[in-house]
C-alpha cells in the first residue's frame, strides 16, 4: 500500500496526468480507427518520447495500449469492423444488440466492464506480479503449445457450430497464418510466386475482410426496410444498460476479468486469445446459449472485460521480469531500454517510484477512460441513424484507409476484399469466421512453440507429453476432441 | 442439384486449397540442421486440413445443420450489385488512382447506382469522404493512405 501511495504521490502532477489522458485519448481514437492499431501508433510515437521525462513517455505509451482496448469495441459495435484483433468477437453479439437498438447498453457495458477489468487487473498486478512471475517460467515451450492447443480446441468445442466444422475453420485460419516468411528463418513460405504473399497476410486485411466486408454485402443485400436498426434513445439515460442486462453481464464480467488476466500473464496470449475464450466460456455457461450471436449480452461483457483484462496481465511479465508478453509489449520494452530503464526485479527495487508510478498511472487511467467513453456513447450510437446510401461509402472508405495504412500498398486492399467474399461466402454457409481470426493469430505461435520444443528434445515429439503440465493439458485437448465427437443425444421436445 | 452438394462446397473447395498448399510445403524443407525445418509445421496443418475437408466432404452429416446467416426474404439486387462493383473497383483505385477517385467513385457507386440517390448528391458526399481522408487521415494524422499526385498537390495546399 505504501508502494502504491508511492505511485500515485509520483503521478497526481498536472504534468503526468496530462501525458496519462493523452495517452488513453489517442488510444480509444486509434481503437475507433480500423488499421491503426497500437503497434503502429506506439512505433510512431516512440521517437517523440526521446525527449520526454521517462515515466511521463511510459505513461502516455501505456494509455494508448490499454485507450486502444476499449477504442476497437466502438466500430465493432456500430459498424461490426473490428478496431482492432482484441475486438473481433465483440463484432459477433455487440453488433447483433445494436441492430435491435441496445447500441448504448453494448457500449455501455463495454465501458464499464473495461472500467472493472483495467482497474482489477491493475490491482492484480500490484499485488500479484511475483507468484505470477514464477508461474511463466512453468511454461516451456511444449507446454506452451499445449496450452494453446487446448485453448483453440476449447473455442472450437464451444463455438455454435459442429465441432468439424470449427476444426475446419481453425485449420483454415492456421494455414493462413503459415503463408509469408517463416518465423524462425524468415524464409518465404506458401506465396505461390506472389511477391505480395511473401511478407505474409496481414491481420488487418484478413479480420476487416471477413467481418466488415463481408457486412457490407449482407447489410446491401439486406432491403431497406429488414435493416431493422432500431433508433436510439434521446436521453443519455436510454443509453445505459437495463437493470437486467446489468444483472446477466455482472457475472461474465468477473469471470472475463479473471480469465483475461491469467491469459495475459502468459506470454503471447494476450487480449485476443482471452476474448475468445471468453466467449466460449459464457456461450457454454449461459442458460440461453441459443441467444448467442443474436445479440447477448454476454457475449460483449465477458470478452469486452477478458480483452482489457488481458491487456493489464500482459505487463507482469514486463514490468516483473522485463520479458515482453507480445509484440506491443515488445514497444514499450524498447521504449523502457531507449530511456535506460531496465524493467524487472532490478526496477522494483531501485526505481521503485517509476514501477509504481506506471501501476498508479493505469488506475487513473481506466477511470479517465470511463470518464471519457461513457459522454461518448449517446454521440456514438447516432452512426446508426445514418441511412445505408450513405453508412456504407464510409464504412468501405474506412476499410481502405484501414486496410492500406496498415499494409502500405493495394496488394493488402486486393486481400481485404478477396477474404470479404470469402467471408460472406462462409457466413452464409453458418462457418463461424471468428476462430479463423483466433487460428490466424495464434498460429505462428504455435509453430514457434512446437519448433523450439522439438529443437530442445532432438526432434523427439514425446517432448509435448513428458512434463506433466504438458501431459495435462494433452489429456484436456483429447478430452475436448472427444467430448466434441460424441454424438449428441437430441433434446427431447416437450409435447 | 442434390441437396447434399451445397453442403459439400466448402469442405470440397477447402480441401482443393489445401493439396494446393501442400505441394507448396513439400517444396519446403521438414528438417534443417537447425532442427526442425520450415516445411514441417505447414504440412502438419495442411495434411491435418486436408483430412478434416475430405471427411466432411465424404459424410456431409457430420458437419451437422448448415444453417446460414440472413437467408430470409428476396435480396435487394441493386444494392448487392453496386456493392460488389464497388468492391472490385477499390483494388484499382487504391493501386493508381488515389484517395479522391476512390472515394468519389464509391460513393457514385453505393449511393448513387446502388440506392438511387441523386448523382450530384452522391459526388459531393465523395467529395466530402474525400476531404476528410485526405486532409484528416493523410494529413492531420499522417495514416498511410492511396495518393494520387491530385490528393499530394491538395495536402501540399494545406500543409
Amino acid at each position: 500500500m505504501e508502494n502504491l501511495l508511492l505511485g500515485f504521490g509520483q503521478v497526481l502532477t498536472p504534468a503526468k496526468l496530462l501525458w496519462c489522458f493523452l495517452g488513453v485519448f489517442l488510444g480509444t481514437v486509434i481503437g475507433i480507427l480500423p488499421g491503426l492499431g497500437p503497434l503502429a501508433t506506439m512505433a510512431i510515437l516512440l521517437p517523440m518520447t526521446f525527449k520526454m521525462e521517462v515515466s511521463s513517455a511510459i505513461i502516455m505509451l501505456c494509455g494508448i495500449y490499454y485507450g486502444v482496448a476499449y477504442g476497437g469495441t466502438a466500430t465493432s459495435v456500430l459498424m461490426r469492423i473490428p478496431g482492432e484483433a482484441s475486438s473481433v468477437v465483440t463484432c459477433l453479439d455487440g453488433y447483433m444488440m445494436a441492430r435491435r437498438g441496445r447500441a448504448g447498453a453494448a457500449l455501455g457495458i463495454a465501458a464499464i466492464g473495461s472500467f472493472f477489468a483495467g482497474t482489477v487487473g491493475t490491482l492484480a498486478i500490484s499485488y500479484l506480479s511475483p507468484p505470477l512471475a514464477r508461474l511463466v517460467f512453468a511454461f516451456g515451450p511444449a507446454e506452451y503449445t499445449m496450452l494453446m492447443l487446448a485453448g483453440l480446441c476449447a473455442v472450437t468445442y464451444f463455438s455454435g457450430t459442429s465441432i468439424l466444422r470449427a476444426l475446419l475453420m481453425a485449420g483454415l485460419g492456421l494455414a493462413l497464418g503459415c503463408i509469408g516468411p517463416d518465423p524462425m528463418t524468415a524464409e518465404p513460405r506458401l506465396s505461390f510466386g506472389l511477391v505480395d504473399l511473401s511478407g505474409g497476410i496481414d491481420i488487418v486485411s484478413l479480420a476487416i475482410g471477413l467481418f466488415g466486408v463481408s457486412e457490407l454485402l449482407f447489410m446491401a443485400r439486406r432491403r431497406a426496410e429488414e435493416l431493422q436498426i432500431i433508433a436510439p434513445p434521446a436521453r443519455l439515460l436510454g443509453f445505459l444498460p437495463s437493470r437486467q442486462e446489468a444483472r446477466r453481464s455482472a457475472g461474465p464480467v468477473a469471470r472475463g476479468t479473471v480469465l483475461g488476466f491469467l491469459i495475459g500473464v502468459l506470454p503471447g496470449g494476450g487480449a485476443v486469445f482471452a476474448s475468445f475464450l471468453s466467449y466460449a466460456l459464457e456461450r457454454k455457461l449461459s442458460k440461453r446459449p441459443e441467444e448467442f450471436g443474436t445479440g447477448a449480452v454476454e457475449g460483449v461483457a465477458g470478452p469486452e472485460s477478458a480483452n482489457n483484462a488481458g491487456t493489464a496481465g500482459a505487463f507482469v511479465p514486463l514490468l516483473c521480469m522485463g520479458l515482453p508478453a507480445n509484440a506491443i509489449t515488445a514497444v514499450l520494452l524498447n521504449a523502457f531500454m531507449v530511456h535506460g530503464v531496465s524493467p524487472g526485479p532490478a526496477m522494483i527495487e531501485r526505481q521503485p517510484e517509476l514501477f509504481w508510478g506506471i501501476i498508479a498511472s493505469m488506475y487513473l487511467g481506466n477511470l479517465m477512460l470511463l470518464v471519457l467513453n461513457l459522454p461518448l456513447i449517446g454521440l456514438l450510437v447516432r452512426v446508426l441513424e445514418i441511412p445505408r446510401a450513405w453508412l456504407s461509402p464510409v464504412i468501405l472508405l474506412l476499410c481502405l484507409v484501414g486496410v492500406y495504412s496498415s499494409t502500405g500498398d493495394a496488394s493488402g486492399v486486393a486481400l481485404c476484399v478477396a477474404f470479404g467474399f470469402l467471408g460472406y461466402f462462409l457466413r452464409r454457409r453458418g462457418y463461424d469466421l471468428g476462430i479463423v481470426i483466433l487460428a490466424f493469430v495464434l498460429g505462428p505461435i504455435i509453430e514457434r512453440s512446437v519448433r523450439q520444443a522439438l529443437t530442445i528434445a532432438d526432434g523427439d515429439p514425446a517432448i509435448f507429453v513428458q512434463s506433466p503440465l504438458a501431459l495435462g493439458l494433452a489429456v484436456l485437448v483429447a478430452v475436448i476432441l472427444a467430448a466434441g465427437l460424441w454424438p449428441r443425444r437430441p433434446a427431447v421436445v416437450p409435447a | 442439384m442434390h441437396p447434399m452438394i451445397p453442403r459439400r462446397l466448402v469442405p470440397a473447395l477447402v480441401f482443393l486449397l489445401a493439396l494446393i498448399g501442400l505441394g507448396q510445403a513439400r517444396q519446403l524443407e521438414l528438417h534443417s540442421f537447425m532442427g526442425p525445418g520450415p516445411g514441417l509445421f505447414p504440412s502438419i496443418v495442411l495434411g491435418a486440413v486436408a483430412v478434416l475437408a475430405l471427411l466432411l466432404c465424404l459424410l456431409p452429416a457430420l458437419g451437422g445443420s448448415e444453417a446460414g446467416e440472413e437467408d430470409e426474404g428476396p435480396p435487394d439486387r441493386r444494392a448487392f450489385g453496386a456493392t460488389i462493383a464497388a468492391l472490385l473497383f477499390l483494388v484499382p483505385a487504391a493501386a493508381w488512382l488515389g484517395f479522391t477517385a476512390a472515394a468519389i467513385g464509391i460513393a457514385l457507386l453505393m449511393a448513387w447506382l446502388g440506392e438511387g440517390r441523386r448523382p450530384w448528391s452522391a459526388f459531393a458526399f465523395g467529395l466530402g469522404c474525400a476531404a476528410v481522408g485526405v486532409l484528416f487521415f493523410g494529413l492531420a494524422l499522417n495514416v498511410d493512405i492511396p495518393r494520387s499526385s491530385f490528393d499530394e498537390s491538395v495536402q501540399r495546399i494545406f500543409r
